[in-house]
């Protein structure tokens, strides 16, 4: 039973045996697993649901739609980072490019050696990855469907003694309409409301969208229940209240909300380190001009990747946008600009994403928002940003660019391999970029030792018993690649630790 | 024209910087933001009024402030941006996207209020030649709140 705003007409009293509170890759996880098991599961969602229904392929109509502020969403610092978040059933996964990786092992590694995580075990975690990777249905698309930009910079990559890999995607009779990040129209893309929602739906959860949490009850250390409210879509005002009784309540409304809700409520912060910690793999975006025919559109948007950097913090993954979000990554202004989006089909892009040692922080949100984030790049990652776009731009050169335009205001254009070379010998300074950033983590970090971490390692709170947060907040440090699979994985691994101990709650 | 959240100042404001950056004519493609005003900018005032209340008021405050901003320190001049022609308005913007930190970085207010209205609509993608892969679903009925 999925239910909507205009399903209301009156206040909701519910009981249940576990609240879910999101219901993107931690929270419909977590529902579907406990909901198979026989649990009495509700899942709260501030968003509406979408399906193909609703999908148009235009940016504007989908990011006034799906995604929070209509994708305004960012964390404030020098230089201020776009951070855009889903706000829909399915969560940031119904956004998102459905790109999948397994946690990379040496990051577990070092969680277990320097983050106070023994016990977590790589080895116990790899039938989870299984599970969830079956489920979502994780795959590798041909090089066609990866599109002509992969090609490219495989050409480029390979004249240079590298290798780009095709990425592994969640997907299920994927024809590359290149359109993931606004709802994907063929239903391909695996995501939460495709993939987890429906089966837990069919197992008896009971999930209300348009339904934001406002507290978490509490009673002797123990959690009681949640209230939350029913959000007119169409006005954004409250309406109807609703009032549920759980045993177990489990907050997954990701890095950036989970800590900013639960210090509103004064809950959980005996260590002091909830919010703080915030790695949100800042991103650059390097575009390349062509002679070739790219059309990169005909492609995934995400399509392949080069990990020869990984060591440096360095990885260099597709990214491919419809020209009304494209145009916002190229210089010019008049002719000059005119020109560039006329040869839109000219271009090709790849992505730069940084493993960063940069924290931020997470604060309740005021004025409406619901958290603010603050985080300023440390010229450490800077610097590894300005590398990896050189990276870049030495494999679109190698492969035949005319022009690669870097995102770095200080150089914004290379015309030539002397330009790269000027460009690589910058001095540059965190606020020379223009930094979007993906995949926020570590705000609720988990560990043994209360004093220095919010979740133990089965992401239960150290202060509150009952409250679980099987989202991206746990993880002590940023993984390096895209955290879905990781995000899932974990959410899989609590919800059979929930249903082995609910009888305990 | 009415909108839901912009007032005709702002409105004047944002199609003006719009013009500034997607001028007429030119030897790429013909069609200029001013040509198609009518259309793009509902469409930015639409997602203005899916933002935030105070993200919305930051970014039509700072259209009006930069309105005069822009060409008082980039030009030397007290006319509003609003209030320049279009040619002048590529220059200022020109001169902008040349100039030292945080120059460039205004810029990006406009992007983001104009180019996905604009960039998005039909006749602007044929005229740039983009169309999508694959139309829309059979069972398309439109998008919701």
């Amino acid at each position: 039973m999925i239910k909507e705003y205009n399903d209301i007409s009156n206040h909701v009293t519910e009981a249940a045996d576990i609240c879910i509170i999101g219901s993107g890759a931690g929270g419909a996880v977590t529902a579907k697993e406990l909901a198979e098991k026989g649990l009495n599961v509700i899942v709260l969602e501030e968003g509406s649901s979408f399906s193909t229904k609703n999908f148009n392929q235009d940016p504007l109509d989908m990011m006034a739609m799906m995604y929070r502020d209509a994708g305004t969403t960012m964390a404030y610092g020098l230089p201020p980072a776009s951070i855009t978040l889903g706000k829909c059933l399915g969560g940031t996964t119904t956004v998102n490019s459905a790109t999948c990786f397994k946690t990379p092992p040496e990051v577990v590694q070092d969680w277990i050696a320097n983050h106070d995580c023994r016990g977590l075990d790589y080895e116990a975690l790899l039938p989870y990855f299984e599970r969830v990777e079956k489920e979502i249905n994780v795959t590798a698309l041909s090089e066609d469907i990866l599109g002509n930009v992969y090609k490219i910079v495989k050409r480029g990559a390979k004249a240079l003694g590298l290798s780009a890999k095709p990425l592994m995607h969640n997907v299920k009779g994927c024809d590359g309409a290149g359109v993931c990040q606004w709802g994907c129209i063929k239903g391909a893309k695996q995501s939460m409301e495709i993939s987890y929602i429906p089966k837990a739906d069919a197992a008896g959860a009971r999930i209300y969208a348009n339904c934001r949490a406002i507290k978490i009850a509490t009673e002797n250390g123990r959690v009681k229940g949640v209230e939350a409210v029913f959000i007119d879509p169409a006005t954004g005002r409250r309406r109807w209240r609703m009032h549920i009784k759980a045993k177990v309540v489990c907050a997954a409304m990701g890095a950036l909300i989970t800590p900013a809700f639960l210090l509103r409520n004064r809950l959980v912060n005996t260590s002091g380190l909830l919010g703080k910690g915030l790695t949100i793999h800042p991103c650059g975006r390097v575009v390349a001009e062509m002679d070739e025919l790219v059309d990169g559109h005909l492609g995934v948007s995400q399509g392949g990747l080069i990990d020869a950097f990984k060591e440096e913090g360095i990885m260099l993954e597709g990214i491919f946008i419809p020209p009304a979000i494209m145009a916002m990554a190229l210089p010019g202004v008049g002719e000059e600009h005119k020109y560039l989006t006329k040869h839109y089909r000219h271009l090709a892009s790849f992505g730069v994403l940084v493993c960063d040692t940069t924290r931020g922080r997470v604060l309740p949100g005021m004025f409406g928002y619901p958290y603010l984030a603050f985080y300023s790049l440390n010229q450490e990652d800077a610097e590894k940003l300005h590398k990896g776009i050189g990276y870049t731009a030495d494999i679109f050169f190698a492969a035949g660019a005319k022009r690669v335009f870097t995102g770095c205001y200080a150089m914004p254009t290379l015309n030539n391999k002397e330009d790269l070379k000027a460009f690589k010998r910058l001095e540059v300074k965190p606020w020379y970029f223009e930094v979007m950033a993906f995949h926020p983590l570590g705000t609720c970090r988990m560990g043994n030792d209360p004093r220095s971490s919010v979740v133990d390692l089965n992401l239960e709170a150290h202060d509150l018993k009952g409250l679980f947060i099987p989202d991206g907040s746990p993880f002590p440090t940023s993984l390096g690649v895209n955290p879905q699979v990781t995000i899932m994985t974990f959410a899989t691994r609590t919800a059979d630790y929930i249903a082995t101990n609910i009888h305990r709650y | 024209m009415s909108y839901k959240v912009l007032s005709e100042t702002e409105a004047r404001i944002i199609a003006a910087m719009a013009g500034g950056v997607i001028p007429r004519a030119g030897t790429s493609f013909a069609l200029g933001a001013a040509d198609l005003e009518d259309k793009w900018l509902p469409r930015t005032d639409h997602l203005l009024s899916r933002m935030p209340r105070a993200t919305r008021l930051v970014l039509r405050m700072a259209a009006l402030v930069l309105n005069y901003a822009w060409p008082l320190i980039y030009m030397k001049k007290l006319t509003p941006l609003s209030a320049l022609d279009e040619q002048e308005r590529t220059e200022l913007f020109h001169i902008i996207e040349n100039s030292p930190a945080p120059g460039p970085q205004t810029i990006l207010l406009v992007k983001v209020l104009v180019f996905p209205a604009f960039y998005g609509l039909p006749e602007v993608k044929e005229a740039i030649g983009y169309a999508e892969k694959f139309p829309l679903s059979p069972d398309y009925v439109g998008p919701k709140d």
